[in-house]
């Protein structure tokens, strides 16, 4: 048989058997899952086989995969895999078997993990009339593979999802599967770390405020911090050792106390602040969850609101006069500014359901004849 | 209830039924409750916050609410009552949703932050950069 022909005919067995696309090796990327390894470093071994089929072609193996990785902030830091097996094809025209290897490192993200790496085979190829002959191919390989279901110490899934898919795409019967295992080996020491750094900043930045008498605008600014803390904590809630008092996470009582220590601060001293700042410092404490439903201390929950609620009705009160003097002295500019700054707080106290408030900014607007009955 | 119009040219038909507005206490004893969901919230505007998610009903613990962009508006501002007017929760930001809490995802057992409970409503309001307000939405219940 010419030398050609048998090239192409051990090509043709070296296709087969990478159409089995055994490990990661020619897997197309996946779509991200449904879980995600959680922070941590973790081993995980799979059983990768199976055999893939049509009417000209035949291939199957079998092999073992073990990888490593690390995850910190839903992305791979770091990771490898490798891949041991031997694999058989048969075409209409040659056969063959392999052993194969799959060596490659791990990135992307926690719910969608990227292997790059080398595929390889090394075996004996069979070509009728020409006997057996060497196969020795080495070419770059990848793919992806995702979770299935996660813990904090286990996550199990399929590194055959995105093989399958290219197999069934280019029209291959499969029964190719890699279900995978995955345990966590060691805690993320520097997500606690720096869950616990992010906790402890953002209770001295509330303290710090609460000496300083902060602006509306600083303590809205320290709910949008408290909400990212949150989300640091909702994220490792399960996996990452969380401050010992913050178990609790979103209803924290260290921070419903220090928040409420921060609101009592300004109302027993209210005259720098605009009733309009109080009541944007009020909506931050309920978003952060120091007053209102979800307060853990619902007494100083009530108390506060009922001390903001009385003080922002005396600072309506003078708006209310300021407009009534305007208007008396002809002065139209500056009255309807007065009544906007009214009507903003009518609205928001028709939102926080502060009914009080509501009551006297309606009495007010009355008064200035912006509203009548009808 | 009392029927009012705001002087000179704006009559706030819708809002003319909103509990709250008629007297009572608040706070302090004898008030009258949170105002009615369904209504809308009263402002000098007419243009509307048109909100659009999470459903009246079978909305879940911890929703996302979402609401439709108003021109001219910098900021929005969400409150969400309990079927006792008293506020489960409140925000303020440029976004157009935002979900109960600040936090998306689902809570964990024995997480704690506000949920919807049975009675709940919540609305949003739009403010300029002055802090005038641009737009109200209604009053929406909604329940888990």
């Amino acid at each position: 048989m010419a030398p050609a022909k048998v090239r192409m005919l051990r090509s043709l067995v070296a296709v087969a058997l990478l159409t089995l696309s055994l490990g990661v090796g020619h897997a197309p990327a996946g779509a991200a899952g449904p879980a995600a390894f959680p922070p941590g470093i973790w081993a995980g071994t799979a059983v990768y086989g199976g055999s893939v089929s049509s009417t000209t072609l035949y291939a199957t193996g079998t092999s073992g995969v073990e990888f490593g990785l690390e995850v910190a902030n839903g992305k791979v830091v770091s990771g490898t895999i490798e891949q041991n097996g031997t694999a058989s094809a048969t075409t209409t025209a040659a056969g063959g078997s392999a052993a194969i290897r799959f060596l490659g490192s791990l990135s992307g993200a926690a719910n969608l993990v990227v292997a790059k790496g080398t595929f390889t085979m090394k075996g004996m190829v069979t070509i009728p009339g020409a006997g057996t002959v060497p196969l020795d191919v080495s070419i770059p390989g990848g793919g992806t593979f995702s979770p299935s279901r996660a813990t904090c110490r286990v996550v199990v899934g399929d590194l055959a999802t995105g093989a399958r898919a290219a197999q069934q795409a280019a029209g291959f019967s499969t029964t190719v599967d890699g279900d995978f295992v995955a345990v966590r080996k060691e805690g993320p020491v520097t997500e606690e770390t720096r869950l616990v750094d992010q906790y402890v900043q953002v209770l001295t930045r509330i303290l710090d405020l609460a000496a300083d008498r902060p602006s509306a605008q600083q303590v809205v600014d320290l709910t949008v911090d408290i909400d990212e803390l949150n989300a640091a904590i909702k994220a490792g809630i399960q996996c990452v050792g969380v401050p010992p008092a913050f178990q609790k996470g979103l209803a924290d009582p260290v921070f419903g106390k220090a928040f409420r220590s921060l609101l009592q601060r300004v109302i027993d001293e209210p005259s720098d602040y605009a009733p309009e700042d109080l009541l944007r410092i009020l909506a931050s404490a309920i978003r952060a969850g120091a007053v209102g439903a979800a307060a853990d201390d619902q007494a100083a929950s009530q108390k506060l609101l009922t001390e903001y609620e009385a003080t922002t009705i005396q600072k309506l009160n003078n708006l209310r006069n300021a407009a009534l003097g305007a208007i008396k002295a002809k002065e139209p500019a500056f009255a309807a500014d007065e009544i906007q700054r009214i009507w903003s707080i009518y609205v928001q106290a028709q939102q926080l359901g502060l009914s009080t408030l509501e009551k006297a900014a309606f009495d007010a607007l009355e008064k200035l004849g912006e509203i009548k009955e009808v | 209830m009392r029927p009012f119009r705001r002087v000179p040219a704006i009559v706030l038909a819708a809002a003319i039924a909103l509990a709250g507005c008629s007297g009572g206490g608040g706070r302090e004893g004898g008030g009258k409750g949170p105002a009615q969901p369904g209504t809308s919230l009263q402002a000098p505007v007419q243009t509307k916050v048109d909100l659009l998610a999470p459903p009246v009903e079978g909305a879940g613990e911890v929703p996302e609410f979402r609401w439709n962009a108003v021109p001219r508006a910098a900021v929005y501002r969400l409150a969400v009552l309990g079927s006792d007017g008293d506020p489960i929760w409140a925000w303020e930001g440029t976004d157009t949703s935002v979900t109960l809490g600040g936090v998306p995802g689902e809570r964990e057992r024995g997480e704690g932050g506000p949920v919807i409970v049975e009675g709940s409503s919540w609305s949003v309001a739009a403010f300029d950069a002055k802090g005038a307000v641009v737009a109200v939405s209604v009053r929406r219940p909604v329940a888990p």
